[in-house]
């Protein structure tokens, strides 16, 4: 392989060509105030010869008469100026707000201009990601931000934790995350578990609150996300592509002068809410706490009651406050560089980024380096190399579901009693939790649960420009990269913790958990421009390796060392997975003068995770879209500039997750002798890739030079041979297998209404209206109704529920006469986002967004836990005490609605002749301002946040709420400056 | 631009070059493959393995019936455990929950184990001879009975899923006669098999059977689950016939029998049973230690003083049979033989004899011999008194109470108002389509 590259690059090299006859030019670049810019790159189109303008915007060029110059700058559009017979050229650039120019990274080997896509595709810049505010992960950014996502927090630990659902659910057992891409390379977005199930006695690995991987990019380091929301626009990404695909895009440097930018952040994370306990107010309601009043227990409790009444000026213990109260201080330095000459160009930056939690010991470090190059080896080749690396630690301490660990917090402080003291004693020792199995201000200052990644990912790209004619133009482009991590886990419980000591004494896990992706991407690429057409065709392969081993080393019995080799009954876990792709793709384009623009491309994909590995599938798809207001009848394009109508039909597919193909043995020893006992999940040999089916139609409208734009999508997207876990007769001696028994349909509509209602030297604004729902139903089961194993309790708690004409992520539950009834459905009723940028007086920006989720229910069993407990904030109240008397499930289920103020933000761009006074002309910009991130929510729902998932976020999974860790509202001050 | 086709050229190339590569057909590295059952290495690693599953549903499957035939209260981070299973406010039980999912599915396991294990052995493996064979079968079939009657004594009149060898064949649920018919006929033919298999298995077994160890001495297991089929088809006079090959014995030890071994070694299991001193535990019902004779050793050694309130139950002892996390569980103790036989006594109005043989459970507790009445009925509640001590947390509390139809309000202590008394669990949801 490297050996032909060579040759390649050789080839390309002593390739050489004769010029026409040049001269110079100067000229000025400068933005629509007339202030200069700096650091814009002025281009000879066609060639690599160019030039980056100095401090005062000028530059100076030597070029042949019939050149065409092309001079770009971030953030505004490019603009193409013929030369001609000028000498002095000056250059305006407006500010990129004309979306339509903007081109959309769509597919493997080509871009579209966004005025001739034929889907709906959302693109977030790096100032809507993270120039408001600073949400802790790149997930979290995004909010809001494009239609057609549902995304939810699994839990407020810091260092992330969210799911992502473009277009509602794909699958019910399988990928529902988009396929994540940065810069070429497949980035992995697991949920590893650290193992704290085997202590705590949590149900499954889903249940420990994990972060998601996504967690480690740096959001300040993103140029741009283009999101391909379904099947009809990721279709040429083919197998893995089902759940959608976020194309990540991180900054390249420009040539001129070296920009260096710095961000200081200070700022705090507090609980959102904290929600108040039962007001333990008369000494009835402390007797009723137990079954006989009168009993030696009542009495003593009653006499601890009074103690700690007396003691306090009349006041219980507020263990909630005391646990989540915490004011977390959050500390993010950003330093950035960038720039280059004609040739080479590079953007390095590091970030670093401390967050304390809401509560204490919790926090969450990230270091990060990235330095991209971009390097032309000649007028026909050019090389680009990324390189990140980061470092980051988190404490996430213990939440979520339990059973008998007496380690979540959420768990405990539904049970304990505000009389009871649980502080230490001047020993230092921890007192235990009466009526419950653990005292969480041991848990909080004596134990952990930390995480810890060391992540590098590698790309590089190579583009040829094979053949250049005046009206064709092939090239061919080879790339790929690496994401290769590492992520350890590290627990710790105490011996002397209720529930360890005399049983377990004690618990000791760390987890190494390795991954290593890699994919490589060779296409080529052919547009050839026939006078009224431009057709556009690509072909390519496109390989994919996933390796991951899983070990998991634990053990209980400690003695004063941390450490596993002091352990007693060490344990070992281990998951081995190795998964490999292989695809071809074929896109053909026509472009009738951006009339009318057709597309039609097919992907050819094998799998490893399929039954038969070699068999490949083909994954078509097919576009048009008609521009009518550029056909000539058009007359109004003065007021309405764009009608577009579009339509997209596409393929995608889901393989099996690794495993499922197998039927195999444990093993299980007793009393010194190992043996082997069959694994309940019985493997399905045949299993097929899911593939899902989707139809987009849509129109589109700009008004004014697009002053005023409106979008409008249509979809529906079928998935069919939608794998599930059906559950086999427990008789059989196997619980579950993986089978194809299910097709689903999702629809749905999404709108965006946006524009720029002022725009004057004082006052400018620019707002956008996204609304957004789905729905979807189960189109065939070939297996009786159930409920998804794993995906929720048990139909009395309320659970999911797979049911034939039904909505795939309906909640079934028992009536009061044990009868299955339908008591609600996780998926909102629709969604709505108010995204407002305001320039005031030139220097001042004001922006927020809100971000309004109507319906979908939550299955509130952290009200529950507290009801038993007897520790419910509405505990009293008529409507806790019908909660409390009730059967049934449907008294567990809570509407989840919430509006929420995601992003706000004020900034003040210091005037520049303040800072030229300053500093002269070191110094470009200082910015300052304050911002907050979910620092208004209203809401009915009963517990912290109706934003949650306890059962993490694979699968269906989403709207139980089991004592998650709290969300907290983040508030920054921010120093910026630009030198 | 010649060079363009030396470029496509090497294009081509790069692509086939790419795509020559077929993927290998998958397999598992993870776990041994259900196929690789061909040496005797991995057929005694079933034996083993099976015994071991076989623990995985023990406790819950003791506390939810414990719990239901009002024995014990489980009280732990599941509220299920002190609603559904007490019924309070007149819940019913849910036929896909923990209680029961969590003993059914591994026992379950177990007999697929044995069905394996079984099929595996009827082909040719090295190194196991025909005796040998025999010994295997014999083995699975005894322990397969043994998950058939524990099923049976807790979904009672849903009857009990015995033919489950072909997943996807599955026979119907026997019931009542048909199911003690079945399970009896299983362990005869398992018993014969026995008979021909030599003087020792060709696998080993742990600890806990080492009085257990050889087909003769196994067989006599076998022919105690006989006789607890026979007591429960009421075939009276043959459950002291079956008595008399088992391990029944007047004058030895009440606690021989096989056991459960538990350790922390790897791949092994803690007593789940064993909760420590933590709050979250395994308690006696109140009546449990309110009803006792004074001086009944039984309840002074099986339980422990200690407080807790949940969900308005108060609880005042805690178990205490297990003291450490590595004590053994028996399976069927010599004590439960023995009432077995006065069971069997009385049903055949042989009143001397049964109260000889209560008597001697009672001493064994530090009480004075039994001296109340002797009519049928009176010492039919008062074997049922004495199972209820001698074997608290054993699992058969619910089945006796069912079978002398007192599994009810009107002979239950009921702690809240609402409570009902549950008499049989559900079929699993996923048995029952």
């Amino acid at each position: 392989m490297k050996r032909k590259l060579l040759v390649l690059l050789t080839l390309c090299l002593i390739t050489s060509f004769a010029w026409a006859q040049t001269r110079n030019i100067t000229g000025k670049v400068v933005d629509k105030d007339g202030q200069a810019l700096p650091g814009a790159t002025v281009m000879v189109k066609g060639t690599t010869n160019g030039a980056s303008t100095d401090a005062d915007g000028k530059f100076t060029l030597s070029v042949p008469s019939n050149a065409i110059l092309i001079v770009s700058f971030i953030g505004m559009t490019t603009k193409e100026v013929l030369v001609g017979s000028q000498t002095q050229i000056n250059v305006t650039l407006t500010d990129e707000n004309s979306i339509l120019d903007e081109i959309v990274v769509t597919g493997l080997a080509s871009n579209v201009k966004r005025a001739n896509l034929a889907n709906a595709v959302s693109t977030i810049s790096s100032q809507e990601l993270v120039g408001v505010t600073s949400p802790p992960t790149v997930d979290g950014a995004l909010y809001g931000k494009l239609t057609g996502a549902n995304i939810v927090k699994n839990s407020g630990a810091p260092g992330g934790g969210i799911s992502i659902r473009l277009r509602g659910v794909s699958s019910i057992i399988g990928q529902n995350q988009p396929l994540i891409i940065v810069d070429g390379v497949y980035l992995d977005n697991s949920e590893i578990p650290s193992g704290t199930r085997f202590v705590s006695g949590a149900n499954d690995g889903n249940e420990e609150q994990s972060s998601n991987r996504l967690a480690d990019l740096s959001s300040n380091d993103i140029e741009r996300i283009e999101v391909l929301k379904g099947a009809s626009a990721a279709a040429i990404y083919g197998t893995r592509a089902n759940a959608g695909v976020m194309i990540i895009t991180t900054k390249k440097g420009n040539a001129g002068k070296t920009r260096f930018h710095f961000e200081q952040l200070v700022g705090t994370a507090r609980a959102i809410k904290l929600l108040g306990q039962r007001n333990y107010d008369t000494e009835a309601k402390v007797r009723s706490y137990f079954s006989d009043p009168n009993s030696a227990d009542a009495n003593s409790a009653v006499a601890q009651w009074n103690a700690v009444k007396a003691a306090n000026g009349g006041e219980l213990f507020d263990y909630e406050k005391e646990v989540y109260g915490n004011i977390g201080g959050i500390f993010q330095t950003n330093f950035s560089a960038s720039g280059g000459n004609d040739r080479t160009t590079f953007y390095a930056s590091t970030s670093i980024r401390n967050e304390e939690g809401i509560i204490r010991g919790t926090g969450y470090r990230r270091r990060n380096f990235r330095l991209n190059v971009t390097h032309k080896l000649s007028q026909y080749a050019k090389l680009t190399a990324g390189s990140y690396f980061v470092s980051s630690s988190a404490d996430r301490s213990f939440t979520g579901n339990e059973n008998e660990g007496g380690l979540s917090y959420g768990y405990n402080l539904t049970s304990t009693r505000p009389w009871s003291n649980l502080f230490p004693n001047e020993l230092g020792e921890y007192p235990d939790n009466p009526g419950v199995s653990g005292n969480p201000l041991f848990v909080r200052d004596g134990m952990y649960n930390r995480e810890e990644v060391f992540r590098t990912i590698q790309s590089l790209a190579l583009d040829f420009t094979l053949l250049q004619r005046d009206n064709m133009l092939l090239k061919f482009n080879l790339g790929g990269g690496v994401d290769i991590y590492k992520f350890g886990t590290f627990t710790f419980v105490s011996p002397l913790h209720t529930a360890q000591r005399g049983v377990s004494n004690g618990y000791l896990a760390e987890g190494a958990n390795t991954v290593i992706n890699g994919n490589y991407q060779g296409a080529l690429m052919f547009n050839v421009n026939l006078g009224s057409i431009d057709l556009t065709s690509q072909a390519g392969v496109t390989g994919l390796y996933k390796n991951r081993n899983f070990l998991l080393a634990r053990g209980i019995d400690l003695n004063s060392k941390q450490n596993l080799q002091q352990v007693g009954a060490p344990s070992i876990n281990q998951l081995l997975a190795t998964e490999q792709d292989f695809g071809y793709f074929f896109q053909q384009e026509a472009n009738f003068a951006d009339k009318v623009i057709l597309s039609a491309g097919v992907r050819l994909d094998k799998s490893t995770l399929n039954g038969d590995p070699n068999k490949m599938y083909a994954f078509p798809k097919a576009s048009l879209a008609v521009n009518v207001a550029n056909f000539d009848f058009w007359t109004l394009k003065n007021v309405v500039n764009q009608v577009k109508l579009r339509a997209a039909f596409g393929q995608t597919g889901s393989s099996p997750g690794f495993g499922a193909l197998f039927t195999g043995f444990d093993r299980a020893s007793m009393g010194g002798l190992s043996g082997a006992t069959i694994n309940e999940a019985r493997g399905n040999p045949g299993l097929e890739p899911e593939i899902a089916t989707e139809i987009e139609a849509g129109l589109d409208l700009g008004f004014l030079a697009n002053r005023i734009f409106f979008e409008a999508t249509y979809y529906r997207r079928g998935v069919k041979n939608l794998l599930i876990e059906n559950a086999l007769p427990s008789s059989s001696g196997f619980s579950s297998e993986i089978t194809d028994a299910a097709d689903m349909v999702n629809t749905g509509v999404e709108l965006t209404l946006g524009g720029d209602p002022f725009i004057s030297k004082n006052f400018s604004w620019s707002t956008q209206f996204r609304f957004w729902f789905n729905r979807s139903v189960v189109t065939r089961l070939d297996v009786p109704a159930f409920a998804p194993p794993g995906a929720s309790f048990s139909i009395g708690l309320g659970s999911f529920y797979i049911e034939e004409g039904q909505s795939i992520t309906q909640f079934k539950g028992r009536d009061e006469n044990g009868n299955l009834i339908t008591i609600g459905d996780a998926m909102p009723d629709f969604q709505l986002s108010w995204n407002n940028t305001m320039k005031i007086a030139k220097n001042f920006e004001l922006s927020f967004l809100w971000h309004y989720k109507k319906g979908g229910d939550n299955l509130n069993l952290s009200l529950f836990l507290a009801d038993l407990g007897q520790t419910s904030f509405d505990y009293d109240t008529p409507e806790g005490e019908a909660r409390r008397n009730g059967t049934g499930s449907a008294r567990f289920l809570e509407d989840a609605t919430y509006l929420r103020l995601r992003e706000v933000a004020l900034f003040y761009n210091v005037p520049k002749s303040l800072t030229k006074r300053w500093f002269g002309n070191k110094v470009e910009n200082i910015r300052l301002g304050v911002s907050a991130q979910n620092w208004l929510t209203f809401s009915n729902y009963k517990w912290y946040d109706p934003e949650v998932s306890t059962k993490g976020g694979a699968g269906l999974s989403s709207g139980i709420d089991v004592a998650p860790f709290p969300s907290s509202k983040r508030v920054f001050f921010h120093l910026a400056a630009t030198f | 631009m010649k060079s363009i086709y030396k470029y496509l050229f090497i294009l081509a190339w790069f692509t086939v070059a790419v795509t020559s590569c077929n993927f290998k057909e998958q397999v598992d590295p993870n776990r041994p493959g259900v196929d690789e059952l061909v040496t005797k290495g991995q057929v005694n690693a079933l034996t083993i393995g099976l015994l071991a599953d076989i623990r995985n549903g023990l406790q819950i499957y003791r506390t939810a019936s414990g719990t239901i035939a009002r024995d014990l209260y489980l009280f732990d981070a599941d509220p299920r455990n002190t609603q559904d299973l007490l019924g309070k406010n007149g819940g019913q039980l849910d036929n896909n929950s923990f209680y029961l999912n969590d003993w059914y599915e591994p026992y379950y396991r177990v007999v697929k184990d044995c069905n394996l294990l079984i099929a595996a052995v009827a082909k040719d493996i090295p190194g196991v001879n025909t005796t040998e064979v025999k010994g295997y079968t014999g083995f699975a079939k005894t322990m397969k009975a043994h998950v058939f009657i524990q099923v049976l004594n807790l979904l009672g009149s849903n009857g009990v899923r015995i033919e489950v060898a072909d997943p996807a064949n599955l026979g119907p649920f026997l019931k009542d006669a048909a199911a003690y018919t079945a399970i009896r006929s299983l362990l005869d033919e398992a018993a014969t098999d026995l008979d021909a298999a030599g003087a020792v298995f060709g696998f080993g077994l742990h600890e806990g059977f080492k009085d257990f160890n050889t087909p003769a001495n196994f067989k006599k297991f076998n022919r105690a689950l006989a006789a607890k089929v026979a007591l429960y088809q009421k075939s009276w006079a043959d459950v002291l016939t079956q008595l008399g090959t088992s391990f029944y014995s007047e004058t030895g030890d009440l606690n021989v029998g096989p056991q459960y071994n538990f350790s922390s070694s790897a791949n092994d299991l803690l007593n789940p049973l064993f909760y420590g001193t933590g709050s979250d535990n395994i308690y006696a019902h109140p009546s449990f230690n309110q009803d006792a004779e004074a001086g009944d050793k039984r309840v002074a050694t099986k339980t422990l003083a200690q407080v807790n309130t949940k969900d308005n139950l108060t609880a005042t002892h805690r178990q205490n049979i297990y003291k450490s996390s590595a004590d053994p569980v028996s399976i069927i103790r010599n004590e439960e033989l023995i009432l077995m036989a006065a069971e069997a006594h009385i049903q055949q109005n042989n009143a001397t004899e049964a109260v000889r043989l209560i008597n001697i459970v009672r001493t064994a507790a530090g009480l004075a011999n039994y001296a109340g009445a002797t009519d049928q009925a009176t010492l039919i509640t008062q074997l049922l008194k004495e199972r209820r001590y001698s074997l608290w947390l054993e699992g058969v509390r619910m089945a006796d109470l069912r079978r002398y139809n007192r599994l009810n309000a009107a002979n239950l202590p009921i702690d809240r108002t609402g409570d009902i008394v549950h008499t049989e669990f559900p079929i699993p949801l996923s048995d029952s389509n």
